[in-house]
């Protein structure tokens, strides 16, 4: 087998958040299917989560998950003690876990924006934090970040779902310059529509609008945004950091 | 206040402690205080562990000491007696030597500790006419030159080497450097009961007595710096009460103005003054202008009188008591402490190195801190995130020092040592 052919996560140990569904659990299959253990979490949908851990264990991977909100710090720091644990470590995060409402402003209360604030950008601070402690220690590691099309351009997006997101591209930039002496990279995947998850919630004619407007004509699919997100976080992609890629079929 | 006096302190005061202070979240804009309490111009109220280095025994802005200066400004008595009978010093000197007990007889006022420290080994020299002085390592006597040829190795000592010569160096409680270094003919020497400064550490028991005999011995005095210690700091007025051993000199400060005013003593033994000063050529030949000054002794008549009451420091062991036992229970033992002492309302925690690279200064972005402890101003910057303000000792990063003004109530101290406890149970578990 030569250099080429090897799967690009042999042996990695990965943390990806929110894996019961969409692409969290598109991001555990090919993770496992690259040759990674993958823990995710998630903090409602047993039933889907379920089916990743099956999914990722059907690749021959080894696979955990744990019931644990991204905002729950003390729950997060248990999740993150058993797998190092069981597996020595953890080499890589996927901050994935989010949410959206739509909700135009009007409509918007003040504790729609602190949810969806917390559980997209505290979230990611939070599973960061907690994990950053064992990869510093050990002195390597990658973080992937899931921002999103609508933390960078303008397009029709809830404000909180795109503060949230381009607080993610500076929490990315930020970490990054903090991390690096440790040897770990810090990027950002800003996605733009994809066939299934958050932006299920778009109207029909949004929908249309965007695939109208994107060089391609077509949403994203989760498994090629997985299938990225397994290069951004491999070795093969040893010089990239702080940086938020756009991935939206070019708009 | 107008917060353009806070940027100007920024600006003319001193400009780098201004920088640290906003860079590690402590340039609140503090307002007004009383007793154990600090409140910022947004009404957030901090309570404070650092009482001024020990000069806040009675709190903040004590009103029995305010109301004091009001009416001494009041009354019209002259607030500077230069060349003429001062009878306000000349009652604080009567009690401050009735209060440090037989063998006492004269006081020199002055302003600050490090004043009542020169006045006092410059009257060993004169009183003895020897030269050299004996100084321990780990001591901080004050930043003047004199006081300065005593401090501990450091940053603070550093930059003005070299300093007075003929000044020795022993171990902090070592007998037989002590004989050694006495061998060479000093004047005195000069220690503290307690190196606060040097994480809080107290002589050996019986030291004091041994020492006063070997200096005795050989024709040296023995000065005692009491400036952070003595006041009721340790639970007696002076530490020293406690070993039953009265030094020939003794260094009052801090406490004694009652942190309303500058004020510092050198409390000294029969015949020491006549030795030194005794003829009119030389009575005036140690002094300073606003020594002794009316208002600044009657506020210390005030604080003394209160420091030296006994039901005050009834309630001070009391209460002290209590913080001990607190910090035996929940502080003392924990994994992360490698000691934890207290005497009085003085005390300091030492606290173990943790190896995690994000809890370094040089994470944190300060690497001229690069080769200091880190932990100790990890915990301080904790609790300040609660605050409660408390401060490293300047000799030893690794101690948080443990010195809330004497009127601390008991719901404080469990407080603080809760709040501790937390802290250090936050630092294990992400370090
Ligand atoms: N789909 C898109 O078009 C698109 C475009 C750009 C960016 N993104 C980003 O892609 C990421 C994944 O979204 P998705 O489209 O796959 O959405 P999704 O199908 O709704 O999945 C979200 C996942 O996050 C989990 N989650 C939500 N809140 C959580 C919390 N507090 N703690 C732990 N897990 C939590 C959910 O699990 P539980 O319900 O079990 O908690 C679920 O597994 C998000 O960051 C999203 O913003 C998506
Ligand atoms: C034991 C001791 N001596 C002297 C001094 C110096 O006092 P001042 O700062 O008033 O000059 C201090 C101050 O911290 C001290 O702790």
């Amino acid at each position: 087998m030569n250099a080429r052919d090897r799967r690009l996560l042999e042996g990695k140990r990965v943390l990806v958040t929110g894996g019961s569904r969409g692409l969290g659990s598109a991001i555990c299959k090919e993770f496992g299917s690259q040759g990674a253990s993958v823990a995710f979490n998630y903090s409602n949908d047993a039933e889907g989560a379920a089916k990743t851990l099956a999914a990722v264990e059907a690749t021959g991977a080894r696979a955990l998950a744990f019931r644990a909100s991204v905002l729950d710090e003390a729950a997060l720091a248990s999740m993150v003690k058993d797998i190092e644990g069981a597996w020595e470590g953890i080499d890589i995060l996927v901050n994935n876990a989010g949410m959206s409402q739509p909700l135009p402003l009007p409509l918007m209360e003040p504790s729609d924006w602190d949810l969806v604030m917390d559980v997209n950008a505290k979230g990611s601070f939070l599973a960061a934090r907690a994990v950053l402690r064992g990869m510093i220690r050990r002195r390597g590691g990658a973080i992937l970040n899931i921002g999103s099309l609508a933390g960078i351009r303008l397009i029709e997006a809830p404000a909180h779902y795109a503060a949230s997101k381009a607080a993610v591209k500076g929490l990315t930039q930020s970490l990054a310059k903090e991390v690096a002496r440790y040897n770990i990279r810090v990027n950002c995947l800003a996605p733009g529509l994809l066939e299934d998850g958050v932006g299920q919630s778009l109207p029909e004619h949004r929908l249309e609008e965007y695939v109208r407007h994107t060089a391609l004509g077509r949403v994203g699919t989760l498994a090629e945004v997985a299938a990225f997100a397994a290069f951004l976080v491999s070795a093969r992609n040893s010089y990239m950091n702080g940086e938020t890629i756009l991935m939206d079929g070019g708009l | 206040m107008n917060p353009s006096a806070y940027q100007a302190f920024a600006r003319h005061v001193n400009p780098p402690l201004a920088r640290y202070l906003a860079l590690s979240g402590r340039d609140q804009r503090f307002a007004r205080a009383s007793a154990c309490e600090m409140e910022t111009d947004a009404g957030e109220v901090y309570t404070d562990w650092i009482a001024g280095f020990g000069s806040l025994n009675l709190g903040h802005n004590p009103p029995a000491l305010v109301e004091a200066a009001r009416a001494h400004l009041a009354s019209g008595v002259p607030n500077l007696f230069l060349e003429c009978l001062n009878p306000v010093a000349g009652l604080l000197a009567e009690r401050l030597v009735q209060a440090a007990g037989p063998g006492f007889a004269t006081a020199y006022l002055c302003n600050s500790g490090t004043e009542a420290v020169e006045a006092a080994v410059k009257l060993a020299m004169a009183a003895t006419g020897r030269r050299g002085i004996v100084y321990c390592e780990g001591a901080y006597h004050g930043t003047t030159l004199g006081s300065l040829s005593m401090m501990a190795d450091g940053e603070y000592r550093a930059p003005f080497e070299p300093l007075l010569p003929h000044f020795r160096r022993i171990p902090f409680g070592d007998l037989d450097a002590l004989a050694t270094a006495l061998d060479a003919g000093p004047a005195a020497l000069v220690i503290e009961p307690i190196q606060v400064e040097k994480g809080v550490r107290a002589l050996p028991g019986g030291f004091l007595a041994r020492a006063k005999a070997l200096c005795h011995d050989h024709g040296a005095l023995l000065i005692l710096d009491e400036a952070q210690t003595g006041m009721g700091r340790t639970g007696s007025l002076f530490a020293f009460q406690e070993e039953g051993v009265a030094p020939d000199v003794l260094v009052l400060a801090k406490a004694l103005g009652g942190g309303v005013v500058p004020l510092a003593a050198m409390v000294a033994g029969e015949g020491l003054f006549e030795r030194a000063y005794g003829d009119p050529l030389r009575c005036e030949i140690h002094n300073s202008t606003f020594g002794g000054n009316s208002l600044a002794c009657q506020v210390g008549l005030e604080a003394l009188a209160r420091l030296a009451s006994p039901e005050f420091l009834d309630d001070v062991r009391a209460r002290a008591a209590e913080l001990a036992r607190l910090l035996e229970a929940q502080v003392a033992h924990h994994p992360l402490v490698e000691r934890c002492f207290v005497k009085g309302f003085l005390g300091g925690i030492r606290l173990r190195e943790g190896d995690h690279p994000w809890f370094t200064w040089s994470h944190w972005g300060m690497d001229e801190f690069a080769a200091r402890p880190a932990m100790g101003a990890l915990l301080v910057h904790r609790l300040h995130r609660r605050r409660i303000l408390a401060q490293v000792c300047a000799h030893d990063w690794s101690s948080v020092r443990i010195e809330p003004p004497l009127v601390v109530t008991v719901a404080q101290c469990q407080a603080f040592v809760a709040a501790l406890r937390e802290e250090l149970d936050w630092i294990a578990g992400h370090g």
